[in-house]
């Protein structure tokens, strides 16, 4: 197990290759790239060059860039112009994400709030239907992709299930997999969203199991979604690392945190290290 | 549809007495709360003073087709010996109701929100279990069970299931009661725990269907289980009460409003005169308007 940090970690305008030599210079092992960057690689001129010296950025300085997070968009709405749109944008991400040395695609399993039952099992039925397009996709550009675990909604939101939202509970991710039944098929474990549905974070990691393959590592206080520093909020981490040891797991323990930003840069390089340092604490604990 | 209320609004009075009370206010119908329930289970003479709610009934206009048993009956417990002793109670509690006429009793799905989803996944083979061999004691009283539907939990809840509690949707009720397999187990639809869920009470009675047995009325501001009369919440009762005759709903229409109480009988009594007049408001207006 290494330690990584997704780049949007330093934003402020800091070129992606700039990050990705900070990320090293405070004792980052890896990292996800992220939705930010990737848009950043799609937009620029010369988009398959950027992510090339992306990926020739990453190796020299032995960063590893094993997962990137793809499109937040809702790829289970059930309109079908727009999950179309969604699709062929996750199709370019893929493209880029796999020449920047990416092997993983992180995707939301969305859906929203269906009025109905009706309508809820039809969105069941477009996400299984868009995460085997999804996979088929990533599958020819050597990729695997990710399903994230979500939270229950708090809020006023109603639904044919109430507040309940889907993927929240890990057997939810399990059966989109087992529907879908393709090979590069996984899930990315969000620690933050565990705790905030009040799901302990070992038993998280376990209900994973071996499918378990990526991760979203940060903290809260058990009702926001803060995205604060390991042993900054409420999560049980001795237990949760318990749990990730306990399936196995030796990828990346990505940090999905965005400590500082708006600060000096000196500043952030401080906090990033006392965060690698604490991070590497949990895991040697 | 029968303008109903469960007996424990006043919950202060024996049952025989707190029966003969609401029938003389014009209640249509009552649901034997789960307070009067225990008190006659646990009285010296059960039978005699089940009898006596039943001569009471009998010399009124009013009826009582449901029950609601043990509230703490957990059938799904871990615990041997709590999960026994829970069904036993439930056993008990139908054959006393069988001799009011009670033929529906209102039951919690149960569960403790275990720690490991194998023991979630175990707890929920134990009731089905437990349900099926309740529901085939109850058919020999011709007497069904309504499982009901309830709220996820509390924020700071942690278990292998986050901080939800089985059976908080319908849909959970329909695969419950799928696999328990037994005709006469249906649903009681709190639509103030449904309110609290974000399941609007038009949807939630549609979802139930036929499979809908039994009701637990009461109103809330869509945060926390407040059990108020209705129209003193949020819950869209003009669309939730056109969607209860949709679905040719004939069961009581009955109100468990603890959120009502807290004062001497006779005052309560007052103040149901209040909320009588206005569910009875709320069902003739839905009646006009369809």
């Amino acid at each position: 197990m290494y330690i990584g940090a997704t780049t949007h970690i330093i934003l402020d305008d800091v070129p992606l290759q700039e990050v990705l030599q900070r990320m090293a210079d405070v004792g980052f092992k890896g990292g996800e790239l992220s939705l930010i960057h990737l848009r950043q690689l799609i937009d620029s001129d010369s988009p398959e060059a950027a992510a090339e010296r992306t990926r020739e950025a990453a190796d020299e300085l032995g960063l590893l860039l094993p997962q990137s997070h793809l499109t937040m968009a809702d790829i289970a709405c059930l309109d079908e112009a727009r999950r179309e749109t969604e699709l062929a944008a996750i199709e370019r991400e893929i493209e880029l994400s796999a020449i920047a040395g990416v092997k993983i695609g992180i995707l939301h399993p969305g859906g929203g709030f269906p009025a109905t039952l009706a309508e809820y099992h039809e969105v069941q039925r477009v996400r299984i239907d868009s995460y085997s397009r999804a996979c088929e996709i990533a599958a020819e550009h050597g990729m695997t992709i990710a399903i994230e675990n979500t939270y229950d909604a708090h809020g006023d939101e109603t639904s044919a299930i109430g507040r309940r939202r889907f993927g929240a509970i890990i057997p939810d991710l399990h059966a989109v997999i087992d529907a879908v039944d393709a090979e590069n098929f996984g899930i990315c474990l969000d620690t933050g969203h565990t705790n905030l549905f009040g799901l302990p974070l070992g038993e998280a990691f376990r209900q994973c199991g071996d499918r378990l393959i990526g991760t979203h590592v940060h903290d809260n206080n058990g009702h926001d979604d803060q995205h604060i520093e390991p042993t900054r909020g409420t999560i049980d981490w001795e237990d949760g690392v318990a749990g990730l040891r306990e399936v196995g797991w030796d990828g990346i323990f990505n940090l999905e945190i965005a400590p500082l930003r708006g600060h000096p840069i000196e500043a952030q390089m401080l906090r990033m290290r006392q965060v690698v340092e604490t991070a590497r604490w949990l895991l040697d604990h | 549809m029968k303008l109903a209320i469960w007996t424990a609004i006043l919950v202060e009075l024996e049952p025989a007495e707190a029966v003969a009370q609401l029938a003389a206010q014009g209640w249509d119908g009552l649901e034997l709360s789960t307070e009067h329930i225990v008190a006659i289970e646990e009285a010296g003479r059960p039978e005699e003073i089940a009898d006596e709610v039943r001569e009471v009934l009998e010399e009124s206009n009013c009826v009582m087709p449901q029950v609601h048993l043990l509230i703490s009956a957990n059938v799904a417990a871990a615990d041997e010996f709590e999960r026994r002793r829970d069904m036993a109670s439930v056993r008990r509690q139908i054959e006393l109701c069988s001799r009011m006429g009670v033929r529906i009793g209102v039951i919690h799905p149960g569960g403790d929100q275990p720690d490991a989803f194998a023991d979630e996944l175990a707890e929920r083979e134990r009731r089905v279990e437990s349900f099926r061999k309740l529901a085939d004691y109850a058919a020999q009283f011709d007497f069904s069970l309504a499982i009901e539907n309830m709220t996820d939990g509390a924020r700071d809840r942690r278990s292998s299931v986050g901080q939800r509690r089985y059976g908080a949707t319908i849909e959970e009720l329909h695969a419950l009661i799928d696999a328990i397999d037994r005709p006469n187990v249906g649903i009681c639809l709190d639509v103030g725990h449904a309110h609290v869920q974000g399941i609007d009470m038009a949807e939630g009675v549609r979802q139930c269907g036929d499979r809908l047995i039994a009701t637990h009325i009461q109103d809330n501001d869509g945060r926390s289980d407040q059990h108020l009369a209705p129209i003193r919440g949020s819950i869209d009762w003009t669309a939730g009460i056109a969607a209860l005759r949709e679905t040719g709903y004939e069961g009581l229409f009955n109100l468990e409003i603890p959120g009502e109480r807290g004062l001497p009988p006779n005052l309560t009594l007052k103040r149901l005169e209040g909320v009588l007049e206005t569910a009875r408001w709320l069902l003739t207006q839905s009646q006009e308007g369809t």
